[in-house]
Protein backbone atom coordinates (compact mmCIF):
# COMPACT_ATOMS: atom_id res chain seq x y z
CA UNK A 1 0.00 0.00 0.00
CA UNK A 2 1.49 3.52 -1.24
CA UNK A 3 2.03 6.08 1.74
CA UNK A 4 0.74 9.78 1.38
CA UNK A 5 2.68 13.00 2.08
CA UNK A 6 0.00 16.26 2.51
CA UNK A 7 1.84 19.08 2.51
CA UNK A 8 -0.84 22.31 3.41
CA UNK A 9 0.02 25.29 1.98
CA UNK A 10 -1.67 28.55 -0.14
CA UNK A 11 -2.40 26.39 -3.14
CA UNK A 12 -4.83 24.08 -0.88
CA UNK A 13 -2.52 20.89 -0.67
CA UNK A 14 0.32 19.21 -2.45
CA UNK A 15 0.33 15.32 -1.94
CA UNK A 16 3.48 13.26 -2.58
CA UNK A 17 3.18 9.54 -2.54
CA UNK A 18 5.01 6.73 -2.32
CA UNK A 19 5.85 3.22 -1.91
CA UNK A 20 7.77 2.68 1.02
CA UNK A 21 10.20 -0.48 -0.76
CA UNK A 22 11.57 1.66 -3.36
CA UNK A 23 14.34 4.16 -2.41
CA UNK A 24 14.18 6.50 -5.34
CA UNK A 25 10.28 7.34 -4.11
CA UNK A 26 11.46 7.13 -0.41
CA UNK A 27 13.90 9.54 -1.06
CA UNK A 28 11.84 12.19 -3.17
CA UNK A 29 9.42 12.16 -0.29
CA UNK A 30 12.05 12.06 2.51
CA UNK A 31 13.84 15.47 0.94
CA UNK A 32 10.26 16.85 0.95
CA UNK A 33 9.51 16.04 4.31
CA UNK A 34 13.31 17.56 5.24
CA UNK A 35 12.65 20.67 3.46
CA UNK A 36 9.41 21.64 4.80
CA UNK A 37 11.10 20.77 8.37
CA UNK A 38 13.36 23.58 7.41
CA UNK A 39 10.75 26.02 6.43
CA UNK A 40 8.67 25.44 10.56
CA UNK A 41 6.49 22.63 9.08
CA UNK A 42 4.99 20.52 11.89
CA UNK A 43 4.36 16.86 11.05
CA UNK A 44 2.05 14.65 12.36
CA UNK A 45 1.53 11.11 10.92
CA UNK A 46 -1.78 9.71 10.94
CA UNK A 47 -3.47 6.17 10.18
CA UNK A 48 -5.54 6.08 7.02
CA UNK A 49 -8.77 6.88 8.57
CA UNK A 50 -7.35 9.76 10.43
CA UNK A 51 -8.30 8.66 14.09
CA UNK A 52 -4.82 7.92 15.85
CA UNK A 53 -1.72 9.61 15.50
CA UNK A 54 1.43 11.44 16.37
CA UNK A 55 3.92 14.46 16.41
CA UNK A 56 7.02 13.54 14.36
CA UNK A 57 9.89 15.10 13.71
CA UNK A 58 12.10 13.04 11.18
CA UNK A 59 10.33 11.46 8.38
CA UNK A 60 8.58 7.84 8.74
CA UNK A 61 9.24 5.75 5.54
CA UNK A 62 6.70 3.29 6.74
CA UNK A 63 4.27 5.67 7.61
CA UNK A 64 0.92 5.42 6.10
CA UNK A 65 0.05 9.13 6.05
CA UNK A 66 1.68 12.10 7.08
CA UNK A 67 0.23 15.70 7.20
CA UNK A 68 2.73 18.32 7.36
CA UNK A 69 0.90 22.20 8.70
CA UNK A 70 2.31 25.54 8.42
CA UNK A 71 4.19 26.86 11.69
CA UNK A 72 1.87 28.19 14.40
CA UNK A 73 1.60 31.00 16.53
CA UNK A 74 -0.85 32.78 19.23
CA UNK A 75 -2.83 35.28 17.93
CA UNK B 1 -19.27 60.83 -56.84
CA UNK B 2 -16.95 58.66 -59.29
CA UNK B 3 -15.30 62.03 -60.45
CA UNK B 4 -14.06 63.72 -57.20
CA UNK B 5 -12.51 66.66 -59.29
CA UNK B 6 -16.76 67.52 -59.51
CA UNK B 7 -17.57 67.17 -55.81
CA UNK B 8 -16.77 71.42 -55.10
CA UNK B 9 -18.56 72.48 -58.13
CA UNK B 10 -21.94 70.00 -57.28
CA UNK B 11 -25.37 70.75 -57.30
CA UNK B 12 -27.81 69.42 -54.47
CA UNK B 13 -31.38 69.24 -54.95
CA UNK B 14 -34.47 67.44 -52.89
CA UNK B 15 -35.34 69.46 -49.86
CA UNK B 16 -33.96 72.75 -51.51
CA UNK B 17 -31.25 73.47 -48.91
CA UNK B 18 -28.47 73.53 -51.27
CA UNK B 19 -28.87 74.13 -54.86
CA UNK B 20 -25.47 74.84 -55.76
CA UNK B 21 -21.89 74.57 -53.75
CA UNK B 22 -18.90 76.36 -54.48
CA UNK B 23 -16.68 74.76 -52.05
CA UNK B 24 -16.30 71.70 -49.87
CA UNK B 25 -16.28 73.54 -46.58
CA UNK B 26 -19.93 74.30 -47.64
CA UNK B 27 -20.79 70.76 -48.62
CA UNK B 28 -19.41 69.57 -45.38
CA UNK B 29 -21.65 71.51 -43.65
CA UNK B 30 -24.67 71.51 -45.62
CA UNK B 31 -23.97 67.28 -45.02
CA UNK B 32 -23.22 67.59 -41.10
CA UNK B 33 -26.55 69.38 -40.62
CA UNK B 34 -28.45 66.75 -42.03
CA UNK B 35 -29.77 65.03 -38.97
CA UNK B 36 -33.00 63.07 -39.96
CA UNK B 37 -33.59 61.16 -43.05
CA UNK B 38 -36.39 63.23 -44.27
CA UNK B 39 -33.96 66.57 -44.06
CA UNK B 40 -31.82 63.74 -46.79
CA UNK B 41 -31.22 65.20 -49.84
CA UNK B 42 -29.89 64.45 -53.26
CA UNK B 43 -26.72 65.80 -54.45
CA UNK B 44 -25.50 66.02 -57.95
CA UNK B 45 -22.12 66.02 -59.68
CA UNK B 46 -21.17 65.76 -63.54
CA UNK B 47 -20.71 62.32 -63.22
CA UNK B 48 -22.92 61.03 -60.41
CA UNK B 49 -26.11 61.43 -58.16
CA UNK B 50 -26.56 59.35 -54.97
CA UNK B 51 -28.47 60.18 -51.56
CA UNK B 52 -26.11 62.23 -49.22
CA UNK B 53 -26.20 58.95 -46.84
CA UNK B 54 -24.53 57.36 -49.59
CA UNK B 55 -21.98 60.21 -50.89
CA UNK B 56 -20.14 60.06 -47.54
CA UNK B 57 -19.81 56.43 -48.27
CA UNK B 58 -18.55 56.84 -51.54
CA UNK B 59 -16.01 59.80 -50.51
CA UNK B 60 -14.80 57.99 -47.95
CA UNK B 61 -14.15 54.63 -49.67
CA UNK B 62 -11.82 57.03 -51.95
CA UNK B 63 -8.24 56.82 -51.04
CA UNK B 64 -7.42 60.06 -51.90
CA UNK B 65 -10.09 62.41 -50.24
CA UNK B 66 -9.08 63.84 -47.06
CA UNK B 67 -11.53 63.17 -44.64
CA UNK B 68 -12.21 66.71 -42.52
CA UNK B 69 -11.06 66.58 -38.95
CA UNK B 70 -14.42 66.98 -36.84
CA UNK B 71 -16.11 64.31 -38.79
CA UNK B 72 -12.97 62.03 -38.38
CA UNK B 73 -12.91 62.46 -34.47
CA UNK B 74 -16.91 61.92 -34.87
CA UNK B 75 -16.06 58.46 -36.80
CA UNK B 76 -13.83 57.69 -34.11
CA UNK B 77 -16.37 58.59 -31.18
CA UNK B 78 -18.68 56.85 -32.48
CA UNK B 79 -16.51 53.31 -33.23
CA UNK B 80 -15.38 53.46 -29.48
CA UNK B 81 -18.64 53.65 -28.04
CA UNK B 82 -20.61 50.94 -30.42
CA UNK B 83 -23.06 48.53 -29.23
CA UNK B 84 -21.02 45.52 -30.26
CA UNK B 85 -18.08 46.89 -28.86
CA UNK B 86 -19.16 47.60 -25.84
CA UNK B 87 -20.95 43.83 -25.34
CA UNK B 88 -17.35 42.70 -26.77
CA UNK B 89 -16.04 44.34 -23.97
CA UNK B 90 -18.17 43.22 -21.55
CA UNK B 91 -17.97 39.46 -22.37
CA UNK B 92 -14.25 39.68 -22.03
CA UNK B 93 -14.70 40.89 -18.53
CA UNK B 94 -17.04 38.56 -17.71
CA UNK B 95 -14.68 35.53 -19.08
CA UNK B 96 -11.74 37.22 -17.35
CA UNK B 97 -14.14 37.38 -13.97
CA UNK B 98 -14.38 33.61 -14.21
CA UNK B 99 -10.51 33.07 -15.15
CA UNK B 100 -9.69 34.83 -11.80
CA UNK B 101 -12.52 33.60 -9.83
CA UNK B 102 -11.03 29.66 -11.07
CA UNK B 103 -7.85 30.63 -9.89
CA UNK B 104 -8.57 31.80 -6.58
CA UNK B 105 -11.22 29.18 -5.59
CA UNK B 106 -9.26 26.07 -6.33
CA UNK B 107 -6.79 25.90 -3.65
CA UNK B 108 -10.25 26.60 -1.43
CA UNK B 109 -11.95 23.57 -3.28
CA UNK B 110 -8.56 21.74 -3.20
CA UNK B 111 -8.50 22.50 1.57
CA UNK B 112 -12.27 21.95 1.78
CA UNK B 113 -12.15 18.59 -0.19
CA UNK B 114 -8.76 17.48 2.34
CA UNK B 115 -10.55 18.44 5.43
CA UNK B 116 -13.79 17.09 4.70
CA UNK B 117 -12.09 13.65 3.93
CA UNK B 118 -10.40 13.33 7.14
CA UNK B 119 -13.17 14.54 9.27
CA UNK B 120 -16.56 12.25 10.32
CA UNK B 121 -20.03 11.93 9.29
CA UNK B 122 -21.60 13.94 11.87
CA UNK B 123 -18.24 16.50 11.76
CA UNK B 124 -18.83 16.99 7.72
CA UNK B 125 -22.64 17.84 8.22
CA UNK B 126 -21.87 20.52 11.02
CA UNK B 127 -18.93 21.85 8.88
CA UNK B 128 -21.22 22.37 5.73
CA UNK B 129 -24.22 23.58 6.95
CA UNK B 130 -23.24 25.27 10.37
CA UNK B 131 -19.73 26.45 9.60
CA UNK B 132 -18.03 24.54 12.52
CA UNK B 133 -16.95 20.99 13.65
CA UNK B 134 -16.16 19.16 17.13
CA UNK B 135 -14.27 16.58 18.17
CA UNK B 136 -12.88 15.85 21.89
CA UNK B 137 -9.22 15.26 22.93
CA UNK B 138 -9.57 13.10 26.06
CA UNK B 139 -12.29 14.70 27.84
CA UNK B 140 -12.00 17.68 26.57
CA UNK B 141 -14.43 19.19 23.93
CA UNK B 142 -12.78 21.39 21.12
CA UNK B 143 -14.85 23.28 18.76
CA UNK B 144 -13.59 24.44 15.38
CA UNK B 145 -15.66 27.72 13.74
CA UNK B 146 -14.99 28.59 9.90
CA UNK B 147 -12.66 31.31 10.46
CA UNK B 148 -8.14 32.03 10.94
CA UNK B 149 -8.24 33.84 13.88
CA UNK B 150 -9.81 33.25 17.89
CA UNK B 151 -11.65 30.76 15.84
CA UNK B 152 -11.13 27.75 18.73
CA UNK B 153 -13.59 27.21 21.14
CA UNK B 154 -13.22 24.94 24.21
CA UNK B 155 -17.04 24.21 24.86
CA UNK B 156 -18.79 22.52 28.11
CA UNK B 157 -23.00 21.42 28.33
CA UNK B 158 -22.81 25.15 29.37
CA UNK B 159 -21.67 26.61 26.45
CA UNK B 160 -17.99 28.16 25.79
CA UNK B 161 -15.61 27.92 28.42
CA UNK B 162 -12.64 29.13 26.63
CA UNK B 163 -11.91 31.42 22.83
CA UNK B 164 -8.78 30.23 21.71
CA UNK B 165 -6.13 31.93 19.06
CA UNK B 166 -3.61 30.01 17.69
CA UNK B 167 -2.98 29.77 13.55
CA UNK B 168 -0.77 29.13 10.93
CA UNK B 169 1.86 32.15 10.65
CA UNK B 170 1.17 32.70 7.10
CA UNK B 171 -2.84 32.36 8.40
CA UNK B 172 -3.95 35.00 5.36
CA UNK B 173 -2.48 33.27 2.72
CA UNK B 174 -4.01 29.63 3.31
CA UNK B 175 -7.68 28.27 2.80
CA UNK B 176 -9.72 28.62 6.00
CA UNK B 177 -10.22 24.73 5.66
CA UNK B 178 -6.32 24.72 5.52
CA UNK B 179 -6.42 26.75 8.80
CA UNK B 180 -8.48 24.33 10.61
CA UNK B 181 -6.45 21.18 9.66
CA UNK B 182 -3.75 22.73 10.77
CA UNK B 183 -5.38 23.60 14.85
CA UNK B 184 -7.39 20.16 14.03
CA UNK B 185 -3.96 18.22 13.79
CA UNK B 186 -2.24 20.40 16.40
CA UNK B 187 -4.72 20.06 19.26
CA UNK B 188 -5.25 16.37 18.54
CA UNK B 189 -1.82 15.34 18.78
CA UNK B 190 0.31 18.46 20.63
CA UNK B 191 -2.74 20.08 22.68
CA UNK B 192 -0.08 21.40 25.24
CA UNK B 193 1.58 23.22 22.61
CA UNK B 194 -1.28 24.33 21.39
CA UNK B 195 -2.02 25.99 24.65
CA UNK B 196 1.27 26.53 25.01
CA UNK B 197 1.28 29.20 21.82
CA UNK B 198 -2.34 30.06 22.19
CA UNK B 199 -4.05 33.77 23.13
CA UNK B 200 -7.01 32.92 25.45
CA UNK B 201 -9.60 35.88 23.90
CA UNK B 202 -11.91 34.75 26.50
CA UNK B 203 -12.21 32.37 29.70
CA UNK B 204 -15.38 31.41 31.69
CA UNK B 205 -14.84 32.91 34.87
CA UNK B 206 -13.42 30.65 37.25
CA UNK B 207 -11.50 28.64 34.32
CA UNK B 208 -8.06 27.42 34.69
CA UNK B 209 -6.37 25.68 31.89
CA UNK B 210 -5.71 22.14 32.40
CA UNK B 211 -3.75 21.60 29.66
Amino acid sequence: MPSELIVLDKSGDVKMIWDGEKKKEVDAAKKMFDDMKKNGYLAYTVDREGEKGEVIFDFHPQAEKIIMTPQMQGG
Amino acid sequence: MAGMAGFGTGTGSGTGVITTCGSTGIIWNQWVSVTSASQEFTFTTSTNTAASSAIWVNWSGRGSYVIPETYQQMHVDSRSVSKREIRREIKRMAVRTRQVRKITERPKRKAETLLLKHLAREQRRTWMEKDYFDFSVESRVYRIRRGSVGNVELIDDAGIVAKLCCHPRNVSSLPEADVAMSQWMMLKYNEKEFFRLANFHYQRPGYRSAA
